[in-house]
C-alpha cells in the first residue's frame, strides 16, 4: 500500500494534470456502450449570451429549457462559475429576523441545523428553496398560460399558471404553497402564498411562519441565462422584506438525471450525534 | 476487463470529478475531512442508489481475517454527468480505496476519495471536500 502522503499526492498531482483530458478520454471509451457524455461537464466554461432571448408566439420571453445553477450550463469543478452571483457585485443581505427569532436561530446547535436541513431530513424543498437552496439542475416547460418546473432534486415539480389569476381564497398550506404569476414586460412575477411551515429558506435555520408570502422574479435577458431573483415578506418572523441577489442559471443541453433524497442513514446518524449532544449538557 | 482495457489504453488513467458530487449533505457533518483512510481488497457490492452510490469492499489482512468496508459516493446523476459510471466499477475487482473517515467512529464507514484498481488507473472522487463546501454553500 502507498503510504497516505505519496498517495495524496499522487492523486492531487494528476488531478491537477489530467483534470480535463482525463474525462473526456474516459468518456469516449463509453464502457457501457450508451454513456451521457455532456461535454460542458468537463471543463469550466462560462457561457456567453448565446443568442437574443427566445419569445413564444404571444411575444413573451420564453422560460423553457433545462438549467443548471451557475454559469457553465452543466456540472461543472470550477468554484467559479457554479457561483450564482457575485456578493461583491449583487450583496445579499442576511434575512432580517425579528429579535425571538433571531434568538431561535442562535440557540440552535451545529445538529440542529444538520437535522433542519432539507438535503439531510430529506423534505422537499418547496418554494422559494427550489430556487434558493436548490444546487441540482431543472427543466422550465412553457405553455400558453402556465410555467411547469421540473426539478431534478426530488423529482419536484410545479405548475404554475401565468395568466395573473388571484390567488386561492382558501389555500391549504403546501410545500411550494398557492402560486399565481403575471408578466411585467419582459420578468414574470411568480406569487406565493400558504406555504408549509416546515421547510426552510436556507440551509442554517431560516425558518418561516404561515404569513410568508414569496415573490419570485423570473427573466431570460438572452439565450444561455435565467435570473431569479427572490423576495421573501414574513411579518411573523422578519422585521422587513429580503430580497435575494438576482441568481444565474444557464441553459444546458442534456436531459435531467433522477435524483431522490431517500435518506441513507444520515438522520440516524445525527440523531445520535443529538443524543451525544444532549447528554453532554 | 473490457472496459478496464479501452480507459485505461496502457496509461494511468485518472478520472476527476472535483464537483460537489457529495451534494446530498453536509460532507463535514458525516464525515472528518482531516482524517483519511486507505484499504485495499476486493469490490464485494456495488449499489448504484439515489441518494447516493456506494461501494462495498472486503479487505483481508496477513492472517486472513476479513473485514468488510462501506464507502459513500454521489449521487448517481451527479456521478454520471462527471462521466463515472456504474460499469466502471465490478464485483471481484481488487482496488485500494482512499477515504474520509466517518465522524461518528464507525471505523469501517468511509467518503470516498479515490479508488485505485488494479492496472493502474483511478478514479478521483475529489480531493478538497472543504473547498467544495466552502464554495458551493452547506449543501
Amino acid at each position: 500500500m502507498r503510504s497516505g502522503f505519496g498517495y495524496r499526492l499522487f492523486a492531487v498531482v494528476l488531478t491537477a494534470l489530467l483534470l480535463t483530458a482525463s474525462l473526456a478520454a474516459a468518456q469516449n471509451a463509453k464502457p457501457d456502450g450508451n454513456a451521457s457524455s455532456p461535454a460542458n461537464a468537463k471543463k469550466a466554461v462560462r457561457l456567453g449570451p448565446g443568442g437574443p432571448t427566445p419569445r413564444t408566439a404571444d411575444g413573451h420571453p420564453d422560460l423553457s429549457g433545462v438549467w443548471f445553477a451557475g454559469q457553465a450550463g452543466g456540472q461543472t469543478f470550477d468554484a467559479g462559475a457554479r457561483r450564482q452571483f457575485d456578493p461583491k457585485v449583487t450583496p445579499e443581505e442576511p434575512p432580517p429576523f425579528q429579535p425571538w427569532a433571531l434568538a431561535k436561530v442562535k440557540a440552535m446547535t451545529t445538529t440542529d441545523f444538520e437535522l433542519g436541513r432539507a438535503s439531510v431530513n430529506c423534505m422537499p424543498r418547496g418554494v422559494p428553496g427550489l430556487v434558493l437552496i436548490n444546487p441540482y439542475p431543472f427543466q422550465l416547460v412553457q405553455t400558453p398560460g402556465q410555467l411547469v418546473q421540473l426539478a431534478e432534486l426530488n423529482n419536484n415539480f410545479r405548475v404554475i399558471p401565468t395568466d395573473g389569476r388571484p390567488h386561492d381564497p382558501d389555500p391549504d398550506p403546501t410545500f411550494d404553497g398557492d402560486e399565481t404569476a403575471h408578466w411585467d414586460g419582459d420578468t414574470l412575477v411568480v406569487d406565493t402564498i400558504s406555504i408549509d411551515e416546515r421547510t426552510w429558506n436556507n440551509f442554517v435555520g431560516w425558518f418561516h411562519s404561515d404569513q410568508e408570502h414569496v415573490i419570485e422574479r423570473f427573466t431570460r435577458p438572452d439565450l444561455n441565462h435565467l435570473f431569479v431573483q427572490v423576495t421573501v415578506e414574513d411579518p411573523k418572523v422578519l422585521t422587513k422584506p429580503w430580497t435575494s441577489a438576482p441568481r444565474v442559471w444557464t441553459l444546458g443541453h442534456e436531459k435531467l438525471q433522477e435524483y431522490y433524497c431517500t435518506n441513507n442513514q444520515d438522520v440516524d446518524q445525527y440523531k445520535a450525534l443529538k443524543d451525544k449532544e444532549t447528554s453532554k449538557k | 476487463m473490457k472496459h478496464k482495457v479501452q480507459i485505461g489504453l496502457g496509461l494511468l488513467l485518472v478520472l476527476v470529478a472535483a464537483i460537489p458530487l457529495w451534494a446530498h449533505h453536509s460532507i463535514t457533518a458525516e464525515f472528518d475531512t482531516s482524517k483519511s483512510f486507505t484499504a485495499k481488497g476486493t469490490i464485494t457490492k456495488v449499489e448504484w442508489v439515489n441518494p447516493h452510490a456506494y461501494l462495498y469492499m472486503e479487505s483481508k489482512d496477513e492472517k486472513g481475517a476479513v473485514t468488510a468496508y462501506s464507502f459513500e459516493t454521489g449521487p448517481p446523476g451527479n456521478l454520471r454527468r462527471a462521466g463515472i459510471l456504474r460499469t466502471m466499477f465490478a464485483v471481484g475487482d481488487s482496488v485500494s480505496i482512499e477515504a474520509y473517515a466517518a465522524k461518528d467512529g464507525s471505523s469501517h464507514l468511509g467518503l470516498v476519495k479515490s479508488i485505485q484498481f488494479a492496472d493502474g488507473h483511478s478514479i478521483v472522487m475529489g480531493k478538497d471536500p472543504k473547498e467544495i463546501e466552502r464554495v458551493n454553500g452547506k449543501e
